[in-house]
């Protein structure tokens, strides 16, 4: 998780060291063992994104709404974890991922990331949005 | 649009060094809550600090003072002042303790291995005074005030010291039968867990001033991700115990079924310690667990001294 943030090595182990100590030290306010791994996400989700935040300055926190797309066309294009890496924003990304990688439901990344559930639904769209305009132009050039 | 990325980001690289920073990590948020007031360091600077930990105070020594002017450190070094120049923070039991290490090293190497292992602890120290700045007030190691090679030294003499500590402590780590052979209490399991907790490590620990007296048992159980740790030691040991160790908010002493109880904890955590010490039998057991109730600490440590 923290690699697709931080794209390498040295920075996604110090995220790893960072929610290691946040963990740790906050265990105690954790009142429902059964949601472990979620509060693990998020604290290392908000690791990842105070690091960066650290040396870019500027994140984005709450990009402005797009238009829904659907998830239903171009079937022929195909989403890879570079792609996401790369093309996607921070918040884009932590969605993107808790979707399709860890299969969370929107209610439940709205809760981890905390964004209202409109928000994660618009941000998702607008993230699959841009990843299809990328894709088509790659297949563009490629013809 | 078809979306699969989690072949891709199981087939990720995990590095080496994930472990140990995990590790340096939760030794971080440890030392801090046992001194709450200490200010957190940066994170790299930590790595390196935490690096040249390992290389000398690591580990439980046993306190002793060192009195003699022809230590080891004296020879090794040259002088005490030498050695708390490479380490500032070091405190006079730190450098007894070392010390000790150090004679027991030198009794269990060969000539040759002890001279390398010395050599490789004298080389650190140089390395550590060269990166070593106050900030703040405080003594921090700054691996960017060493060359490229010179890091790259630092980490290699590590990771040799690490090969002959793993050795040394061997000699220091028992079974529960051999540690059972060095004490007149019974060491018992305890007969009460918690539904859902499952035995997963026991190990016995003996201190490097007498590697064959006065064991620390360790049992750990596991429920998921939650567990507790119990550690049963004798009322002779003077090595600080788990729960002296640790800083907990509250601290409250009581009597149970004729032992006396040390119970610990602080707000908004469910983290807590509790110590029964048997005088009678001369012994005392720790408990610290990440969410049992005070009532289930008290039933597992009853569990252990009831006939």
């Amino acid at each position: 998780m923290a690699y697709v943030y931080v794209r390498n090595k040295d920075d996604a182990l110090d995220v790893v060291q960072e929610t290691a100590y946040r963990s740790f030290s906050k265990i105690g306010a954790l009142k429902q063992p059964e949601y472990f791994k979620t509060w693990l996400l998020k604290i290392t989700i908000n690791a990842a994104l105070d690091l960066i935040r650290k040396e870019k300055k500027v994140v984005q926190l709450v990009p402005e709404l797009i238009e829904s797309v659907s998830l239903e066309e171009d079937m022929n294009l195909s989403i890879t974890l570079k792609d996401v890496m790369e093309k996607l924003s921070e918040n884009e990304k932590s969605i993107v991922l808790l979707k399709y990688y860890y299969d969370h439901t929107f209610i439940e990344i709205s809760n981890i990331v905390d964004i209202p559930l409109g928000t994660v639904k618009s941000i998702l769209y607008r993230a699959l949005g841009k990843l299809r305009t990328h894709l088509k132009e790659d297949d563009i050039c490629e013809n | 649009m078809k979306i699969n990325l989690k072949e891709e980001v199981e087939n990720i690289e995990i590095p080496k060094e994930l472990h140990s920073r995990v590790e340096l990590g939760v030794n971080q948020a440890w030392m801090e809550e046992k001194n709450k007031h200490s200010k957190r360091l940066p994170m790299k600077k930590i790595v390196i600090s935490a690096a040249a930990a390992v290389v000398v105070f690591s580990g439980t020594w046993a306190v002793g003072g060192v009195d003699a002017t022809e230590t080891l450190i004296n020879k090794i070094f040259g002088s005490r002042n030498e050695i708390q120049e490479s380490y500032p923070q070091a405190s006079v039991d730190d450098i007894g303790n070392y010390e000790q290490h150090l004679e027991l090293a030198k009794e269990h190497l060969t000539e040759n291995e002890f001279s390398q292992y010395a050599s490789l602890h004298n080389e650190a120290a140089q390395l550590v005074k060269k990166m070593t700045v106050k900030e703040n007030g405080q003594d921090i190691q700054n691996p960017e005030l060493l060359s490229k090679d010179e890091q790259n030294r630092f980490e290699n003499i590590s990771k040799k010291i690490e090969v002959f500590r793993s050795r040394l402590s061997q000699l220091t780590t028992k079974t529960f039968e051999e540690a059972q052979k060095m004490v007149t209490y019974p060491m018992q399991k305890p007969s009460f867990v918690p539904e859902g907790y499952v035995l997963v490590n026991e190990l016995a620990k003996t201190n490097e001033k007498n590697i064959n007296q006065d064991p620390t048992i360790e049992l750990h159980y596991e429920h998921g991700e939650f567990g507790y740790r119990i550690f049963q030691s004798s009322l002779s040991n003077k090595e600080e115990d788990e729960l002296e160790r640790r800083v907990f908010d509250h601290k409250d002493s009581y009597t149970l079924e004729n032992f006396t109880i040390d119970y610990e904890y602080s707000d908004g955590s469910k983290v807590k310690g509790m110590r029964l010490t048997n005088t009678n039998q001369g012994y005392k057991i720790v408990i610290i667990s990440d969410l049992l109730s005070q009532e289930e600490l008290e039933n597992i440590l009853l569990s252990m001294v009831k006939e």
